[in-house]
């Protein structure tokens, strides 16, 4: 074992009275390289922010070589030696790679002014020694994306960083590029710098990390060595007991195909998807963040563009690029961002309601007053939405309300495909429940439904079917009732030639 | 991948040489089509008329370039103007105008900024009310009057003599050495790419961008003195109401010409300048020709449509993500 530098005790957060954090522990010694795994929610990101100094942390202590520290902001982490490379980068896309890395320093000045020829040399200098084969005079907007990840490396290896935290290193790089980022990583350690590698990805983490962390529900559950432990084991510790939820799904009637996509890409998180989905049935898609779960709805209503495939509805060919055919084809798509995407907070629940089917409750461009109320008052009722009169603001609602009168507006379309995107996140518990039901019986009515969530038990729950996606393909297909929390999160964490095998 | 492009491969791939070679051929195009364009005499001409346009097209662009905006440039110039004008009147001696002039365009420069950074307003929305309180002020204080009659050592500052030697172009040609050495080799100057380039960046690397923001509108507003100073001096008169009136377009335009990015994080110092000189050769050369004066702003649009253009092109030729 190494030296210590840094242990995080008891670390707790909570946001608004809800933890994210209770109980985490990270230790990590100079030239080893920890991998912090959990569920999507697990509390990983928080823990890097609150290491890094974006959050304050509520209680816990945090011990960097021997002393304790408590950074207030990304700066003061960053001088004391901490960096972090996020998945989204953050470099100056418009500036040389010699000005991203020492933007700001002293040392490259001289008299106050910019040394360039200093800069670029000492730059290069650095890009060479952990193998990079660009010019740092090139503009970073010109670079490949794991040249780009190659430029953050050395931007932290010039401010002597000493712990790098890695946020999912290998989602944007392609299959060949990651044995290079791995002997870049096996340099750094050579080095001495202790790396935490934030990763969903199991095999690599078991090709390169010494040490695990595994984190759930806010605490830290299981701390091995890579080499002590296995994949299976390290699943089993990400879910822990069983919890099991009773969700209100009753059992609809089955039906023939309603929508059928076939070789589903979006040029991006989404490789190649085909699937059908029924009368009457709730089609669930789960996968970790990257796998595309929450991008192929997306896609699939036209947001993407240069997302292309095949659709048939009702066995009829049909194109899906703008929402404008998606909703003309009697698709409807609710949004997982409610306040950016769903509704519009400043206007009244009438307005919200019928702003999809406006059109349609006009003559001459006037709207039926009429009818407008009528359609209103129908979908307060039908779906409970509790509110103090149609003209209330949607702002003034609660979570789980808003998301009713977002749902209402897609079911005003009268839409053969409702695609619920993670539909209830940031909703309260007893209006989830009640949200629950609806999807139950609106698929009892004869309704096609895809879902997706990022809760686990959520798609267990509510699914007929469900797919499990990883990396932009369905690595696995389960009916209701053939699969449990862990054979789910097994086959998201195993790469689709894999999961054949089993865990 | 590693070669060092040569020099001279470096100078033909910057990303002002369109609009240098397209300031040489509409140089050629009016020297053929008008005799007394191509003279000695009109050169300094044209020269001695950018000027103003030119020093507030340079702050025009430091505020584009941190992705920034400034719709009251006409009407602080007027205000500046009025000012010294004033002073000049009351018989203050020059260099004391002068530095007041400057000190009052710098602090309401930086009262932009200020506006922009604490209260957390767009700068498009700050520019427009401060457009209209700079312009009312100074109608206020000057009642709408001409101020004129200037001492001689006041209309020194600006007058023509010299030639392309003459104090304004002079001044102006200062400015444009002082930014682009500044922009490159200043450690503040390139923290305004960083700012305009990747904002939240520049944020996570501790760098105070409110205050940058305030030091660049400030920087804006001494430009803005000056070309105040220029005005009153080199017209012998200014009228509070009239002054500079569409001056922000204008300015725009040539940082837009010159390559600056509307949402930040490019922009420079030799294109801004030939954007300035673009416009002015087009305005005079088209005065030349006999064209009627009514294709000037119809004319001007295009050219920083055609700009804007090439820019998007060779953006994407580059841009691989």
């Amino acid at each position: 074992m190494g030296e210590t530098i840094l242990e995080m005790q008891h670390i707790a957060k909570a946001f608004s009275g809800v933890y994210a954090l209770k109980d985490a522990q990270l230790t990590l010694q100079k030239g080893r390289v920890m991998a912090l795994v959990g569920e999507n929610g697990a509390g990983k990101s928080t823990l890097m922010r609150i290491l890094t100094g974006i959050y304050d942390h509520d209680g816990g202590t945090i011990l960097y070589k021997g002393q304790p520290v408590h950074f207030k902001n990304a700066m003061q982490a960053r001088d004391a030696g901490i960096a972090i490379i996020h998945q989204e980068f953050n470099l100056f896309p418009n500036l040389t790679v010699a000005e991203n890395i020492f933007l700001g320093d002293k040392s490259v000045q001289s008299h106050g002014l910019v040394d360039w020829q200093a800069m670029n040399r000492r730059a290069q200098e650095l890009v060479d020694s952990i193998g990079g084969t660009f010019s740092v005079e090139e503009k970073v907007q010109e670079l490949s994306v794991q040249n780009q990840q190659v430029v953050e490396i050395v931007k932290a290896l010039a401010a002597n960083a000493e712990v790098l935290i890695m946020d999912e290193p290998t989602s944007a790089l392609p299959e060949s590029e990651v044995q290079h980022l791995f002997r870049t990583i096996r340099g750094l350690k050579a080095r001495g710098v202790a790396i935490v590698y934030v990763s969903h990805r199991l095999n690599e983490i078991f090709e390169i990390c010494d040490d695990i962390t595994v984190l759930r529900d806010g605490v830290t559950a299981f701390l091995s060595e890579v080499g002590a432990t296995t994949q299976q084991e390290v699943v089993a510790q990400m879910i822990g007991k069983e919890v099991t939820v009773l969700y209100p799904k009753q059992d609809a009637e089955i039906g023939g195909v309603v929508f059928e996509a076939r070789h589903l890409s979006d040029g991006d998180t989404v490789k190649d998807l085909s699937f059908c989905v029924h009368k009457g049935e709730i089609l669930g898609l789960y996968g970790l963040v990257g796998s595309g779960a929450t991008e192929c709805p997306e896609a699939l209503f036209g947001l993407v563009r240069g997302a292309h495939g095949t659709f048939l509805m009702d066995g009829r060919e049909i194109s899906l690029h703008s929402p404008a055919q998606a909703v003309a084809n009697r698709i409807a798509y609710v949004p997982p961002d409610r306040h950016r995407q769903g509704i519009i907070r400043q206007l009244s629940i009438r307005f919200n309601l019928t702003l999809a089917v406006v059109r349609r409750l006009c003559t001459r461009s006037v709207i039926r007053r009429k009818d407008e109320q009528a359609t209103v008052d129908d979908y307060i009722r039908k779906l409970r939405v509790k509110c103090a009169g149609d003209s209330q603001k949607v702002t003034f609602l609660s979570g789980g309300n808003q998301q009713k009168v977002v749902i209402a507006k897609w079911l005003a379309t009268n839409p053969a495909l409702l695609i619920l995107n993670d539909p209830t996140r940031g909703v309260d518990v007893g209006a989830k429940a009640e949200i629950y039901s609806l999807i139950s019986e609106l698929a009892c009515a004869g309704m096609a439904i895809v879902i997706t969530s990022s809760e686990i038990s959520e798609i267990l729950g509510m699914s007929d079917r469900i797919l499990v996606l990883n990396e932009g393909v369905v690595s696995r297909e389960f009916l209701r009732g053939q699969a449990d929390q862990k054979s789910l999160l097994s086959a998201a964490l195993m790469r689709p030639d894999e999961t054949q095998g089993g865990v | 991948m590693k070669q060092h492009k040569s020099r001279l491969s470096r100078i033909f791939s910057a990303r002002e040489m369109p609009i240098i070679v397209f300031t040489l051929l509409v140089y050629g195009a009016f020297s053929v089509m008008a005799p007394n364009f191509n003279t000695f005499n009109n050169v300094s001409v044209i020269a001695q008329q950018i000027t103003i346009n030119g020093i507030v097209a340079l702050g025009m662009t430091i505020v584009i370039m941190i992705g920034g905006m400034d719709l009251s440039v006409g009407s602080l110039l007027s205000l500046c103007g009025v000012f010294a004008g004033m002073m000049d009147n009351a018989g203050l001696p020059v260099a004391l105008t002068v530095l007041l002039t400057l000190v009052i365009g710098t602090a309401l420069g930086a009262l932009n900024g200020l506006l922009i950074v604490k209260l957390h307003i767009p700068d498009i929305i700050v520019t427009l009310a401060t457009m209209n309180i700079f312009r009312g002020v100074a109608v206020m204080v000057t009642r709408s009057q001409w101020i004129t009659d200037f001492s001689d050592a006041f209309l020194h500052i600006g007058s023509s003599k010299g030639g392309l030697f003459s104090i304004p172009i002079l001044l102006y040609v200062a400015v444009a050495v002082v930014f682009a050495v500044c922009l490159r080799w200043l450690p503040f100057g390139r923290l305004l790419y960083a700012v305009g380039g990747n904002r939240e960046a520049a944020v996570l690397m501790g760098l105070n961008v409110p205050s940058v923001k305030i030091r660049v509108y400030a920087v804006n507003g001494f430009l803005l003195g000056l070309a105040g100073l220029l005005f009153a001096s080199m017209f012998g008169s200014i009228q509070a109401a009239t002054a500079a009136t569409s001056l922000q377009f204008q300015t725009m335009g040539s940082a837009l010409i010159g390559g600056a990015n509307i949402f930040g994080g490019a922009g420079s110092v030799l294109g801004t300048v030939f954007g300035t000189i673009l416009l002015g050769m087009i305005k005079n050369g088209l005065v030349q020709i006999h064209a009627s004066e009514y294709w000037l702003d119809f004319i001007t649009g295009a050219v920083i449509l055609l700009a804007l253009l090439v820019n998007l092109i060779q953006l994407r030729k580059k841009g691989r993500c």
